[in-house]
């Protein structure tokens, strides 16, 4: 019995190691990408065989499997008929496949490349990390090397991957400012934005503030003040959850020279003294600072007396909150982080679908406020780095999937992703060569603009000029076509938050030079910030509720911050801005 | 002189049958099922709540006024639709399949007499401890052409392991070999023994373990989401529901399409309140159906003579 046993251990620990190296096993380079899906009509081209000369047309029909987060395919006689989809594989002779996904998609992702069944160009966040693992491996194709060996076919995709910014980026992913292995993806506004802007249900301002919105912090406060005693709860600050203390720091505690929210970097969590770009730039934690601590006092009067909603981080925000002011309970929310277009989705969904008959003016779009005359700041670069995508060194044909994404980088590519009118191609643009298009896909889903390779090189889905514009100054001052083909009531509502925005924005938003994009902090950082974000979670709750006094307890808040690193933070915050400054702010 | 003990006071509950215990028991049990019941309840309620109604927020105790435009708007989605259907297939066949292969191969091992059973079961055993993760996994799926493929949501869980053990040792302490030895007699061989003696004999077990796998299959999405990932119409309700909770544009769609119905644009929350009743309804119907093999299933064993 025990020589059975023996063998069986022997066995079990034979089959251990077998599954060891069976999970470990580097995948052949060149294996089929699509075999997991639909069969690919592969071709018997080899990369290497392609002719630089070969015109597009004349080139055989390859299959390319694409892959982005977030979307659906359950629209299926869309998607077998979508006209968009046609143009492009008409334009670069390919067949599309497309794959999404959400929950789980990143670990999918993952696998497959591991196991040599990615997508033939699929993204990832740019974590910097996990690039620089990936090529390592030998797991995605260097695309510089194709692109810049034959300029002449990748002309856009070759004035890009030239540009100084993108070659930035090579050095902070793989260290080397030549060696492309992703296709950049860069994340800016088209319009000016400002998150910590209330939205006042207009009523109620009419009944306790005589209609005014208000203007200061001073007033905002009497405002709530008046609102909870009149029987209303005054304000919804956004926290679904306890999650998000950025809204409260930006509308009442940034106007008043201070931030109680978690630090986070730079900008986030930490006030500025001396000038950004100069070495006299410092980033302070503020959040245990004597200044919080009054911010902290207004928020439980605020609670005390019905000023602020009593499930704060309790309450769901899109749920709770929102049916909430729709009833007409509430008297002012925190709508978003500030984009236009929140506010004409916060409309529809939180207002006019419980009043059908609503006017646009139901609704007042606030101010930011001030403090002794001073706005508070919000420090942006007005970039930051999105999704990147990458080819697999399991693609057969990397080339012709250059050929697609040299196509969408294209002015044609671009207008045809960003240019739906309606179901119909936007001619008015000036582009003659598609025919009309009967309805795109994805225009069920609110959104006019194709819906894939939306985020491909702009993290906020808009236009890029990339023929007449360098790449950096494409991405970062990408178009936003949306309201030119929005309903007449839908530009109206982006209108007003437009307009209203604009009034105080370039008083509120203050540009950092580009290398805080660049900033990377030590890993340690992140064990702190959470234990920080614990932290603030747990005493500012209480001090706001009431269940712990202010005065009393704050020196033990304070403590609490030290003890986890609050002070070694903040050092790493300003050597991570000065590493970034002396290293890519030239 | 001794005096006579005063006679023991009983309570009304004594003098009715009741204890103390008895009593507190009975409230707590009362007590942890409403709380296991309310949300549940609470979701049926919102579910079909008019929204002016539900807007008005407060406890949700009882039905004010009954509106199912929400059922109508979900099942007017072609997406619900075809999952339902696909989780009914997989559940049914993956059930099916489950039960058979498990109880055959416990069955099987439960003869510890033959030759090479302990092993076998051992093997079986180790996987349960020890498995060799998410990338081996998906080349053996790949080069067994399940990956994209219906039948990764059945195939992988056929035989279900922890059920494995349970029947065995049904199957070798409750299962009498006497009752085997005379059907061998009679003529029946192993095959019909299992069929025709040991399978009735164990109906309770087994009803209460096709309960069990089938809420495992009807739950479950992962291998969905793993190993299909992007063919819509293979997509489990499970998931749908798991999508409805978290991603955007199945709600927006499923709202999309109610305004153009006529309706005016639903608040997500009730709408993911029918959903999640939608997801639950099958099984909780099924449920009663099976109770009492279940109980039956449960208590078997339990006396030993």
């Amino acid at each position: 019995m025990k020589k059975y046993t023996t063998l069986l251990c022997l066995l079990l620990a034979l089959v251990m190691v077998m599954a060891c190296f069976t999970g470990c096993a580097k995948q052949p380079a060149q294996s089929d990408p699509a075999g997991t899906t639909e069969p690919a009509q592969t071709t018997d081209t080899a990369p290497e065989d392609s002719s630089t000369a070969e015109p597009a047309e004349t080139r055989e029909t390859v299959n390319i499997r694409f892959a982005q987060f977030g979307n659906n395919l359950d629209d299926l006689d869309g998607y077998a008929n979508d006209p968009i989809k046609a143009a492009i594989e008409q334009a670069v002779g390919v067949t599309l496949e497309y794959d999404t996904g959400t929950d789980g998609f990143d670990d999918r992702m993952q696998t497959e490349l591991f196991t040599g069944s990615a997508p033939d160009l699929f993204p990832t966040w740019g974590e910097s990390d996990k690039i620089a693992s990936w090529v390592q491996d030998g797991l995605v194709t260097n695309l510089g090397e194709i692109i810049n060996a034959e300029p002449d076919r990748y002309p856009t995709l070759y004035k890009m991957m030239n540009s100084e910014e993108w070659k930035a980026y090579n050095k902070l992913y793989t260290g080397d400012e030549t060696a492309s292995y992703a296709i950049y993806s860069v994340a800016a506004f088209a319009d000016p934005s400002f998150g910590g802007v209330p939205v006042y249900n207009q009523a109620i301002l009419d009944e306790v503030n005589e209609g005014k919105v208000p203007a200061t912090v001073d007033e905002f406060l009497t405002y709530c003040e008046a609102a909870g005693s009149a029987g209303y709860v005054g304000w919804w600050p956004r926290n679904d959850k306890l999650t998000n203390w950025n809204e409260i720091d930006a509308t009442l505690a940034l106007p008043q020279g201070t931030s109680i929210t978690v630090p986070r970097g730079a900008g986030t969590g930490t006030i500025l003294s001396g000038e950004a770009g100069t070495d006299s730039e410092y980033w302070t934690v503020s959040a245990v600072s004597e200044q919080s601590k009054a911010v902290v006092k207004q928020l439980a009067e605020l609670y005390k007396n019905g000023g602020l909603d009593a499930n704060i981080g309790v309450k769901g925000d899109f749920d709770d909150a929102y049916a909430d002011f729709g009833n007409g309970t509430l008297g002012a929310v925190n709508f978003g982080f500030g984009y236009p277009g929140q506010f004409r989705d916060f409309f529809k969904s939180a207002w006019l679908a419980v009043h059908p008959d609503a006017s646009i003016d139901d609704l007042a779009v606030g101010q930011a406020l001030t403090s002794n005359g001073s706005y508070g700041k919000t420090y942006s670069t007005g970039t930051w780095i999105n999704s990147h995508y990458f080819i697999p060194t399991s693609c057969a044909y990397p080339d012709r999937v250059l050929d697609l994404v040299e196509f969408l980088a294209s002015n044609q590519g671009q207008d045809l992703l960003h240019n739906c009118v309606d179901g119909a191609f936007n001619t008015s643009v000036g582009s003659d060569y598609w025919s009309a298009i009967d309805g795109a896909y994805g225009y069920g889903d609110g959104r006019c603009k194709y819906v894939w390779f939306s985020y491909m090189f702009s993290g906020v889905e808009y236009y890029c000029d990339f023929e007449n514009q360098s790449w950096w100054d494409a991405v970062s001052h990408p178009v936003d076509f949306s309201n030119s083909w929005a309903t007449e009531e839908d530009a109206a509502l982006v209108s007003k938050a437009k307009d209203t925005i604009s009034g105080f924005v370039n008083e509120v938003v203050q540009p950092l030079p580009a290398y805080y994009n660049m900033v990377a902090l030590p890993a340690e950082a992140t064990d702190i910030i959470n234990k920080l974000a614990t932290i603030t979670n747990e005493y500012l709750t209480q001090f706001i509720g009431g269940q712990l006094d202010i005065d009393a307890s704050w020196s033990d808040y304070a403590a609490a911050y030290e003890a986890a690193g609050a002070a070694e933070l903040e050092t790493m915050i300003n050597d991570a801005v000065a590493t970034a400054r002396t290293t890519y702010g030239g | 002189m001794k005096k006579k003990p005063a006679p023991l006071r009983r309570s009304m509950f004594m003098r009715l049958g009741f204890n103390f215990y008895d009593v507190a028991v009975t409230i707590f049990c009362v007590a942890f099922g409403l709380l296991c019941f309310y949300p549940l309840w609470y979701c049926l309620v919102a579910s079909v709540m008019p929204y002016e109604e539900y807007v008005k927020g407060g406890l949700m105790l009882w039905f004010k006024g009954i509106d199912l435009q929400y059922y109508i708007q979900i099942f007017s989605t072609k997406v619900y639709t075809n999952s339902l259907l696909v989780s009914a297939v997989k559940t049914v066949l993956a059930t099916a399949l489950s039960v058979l292969v498990t109880s055959a191969m416990a069955y099987a091992v439960s003869k510890v007499h033959i030759r090479g059973m302990k092993l076998i079961n051992a093997l079986v055993v180790f996987n349960l401890f020890f498995a060799g993760g998410l990338i081996p996994q998906y080349m053996l799926y790949k080069s067994l052409h399940l990956t994209g493929n219906f039948w990764v949501m059945v195939l992988p869980g056929t035989l279900n392991i922890s059920y494995f053990i349970i029947m065995r040792n049904y199957f070798s302490f409750s299962v009498s070999r006497e009752l085997e030895d005379a059907a061998m007699i009679d003529g029946c061989n192993e095959v019909g023994i299992f069929f025709r003696i040991v399978m009735p004999l164990s109906r309770g077990m087994i009803a209460a373990v096709t309960l069990f796998i089938a809420v495992i299959n009807w739950n479950d999405y992962y291998n969905y989401m793993m190993f299909i990932g992007n063919k819509t119409k293979l997509q489990p309700f499970a998931w749908v529901l798991h999508r409805m909770l978290t991603d955007k544009s199945l709600m927006n769609q499923v709202r999309n399409g109610a305004a153009s119905l006529g309706f005016t644009l639903p608040p997500p929350m009730a709408l993911r309140m029918a959903t999640i009743i939608c997801a639950t309804l099958p099984i909780v119907i099924i449920y009663p159906f099976i109770q009492p093999y279940f109980t039956k299933g449960m208590t078997l064993g339990a006396v030993k003579e």
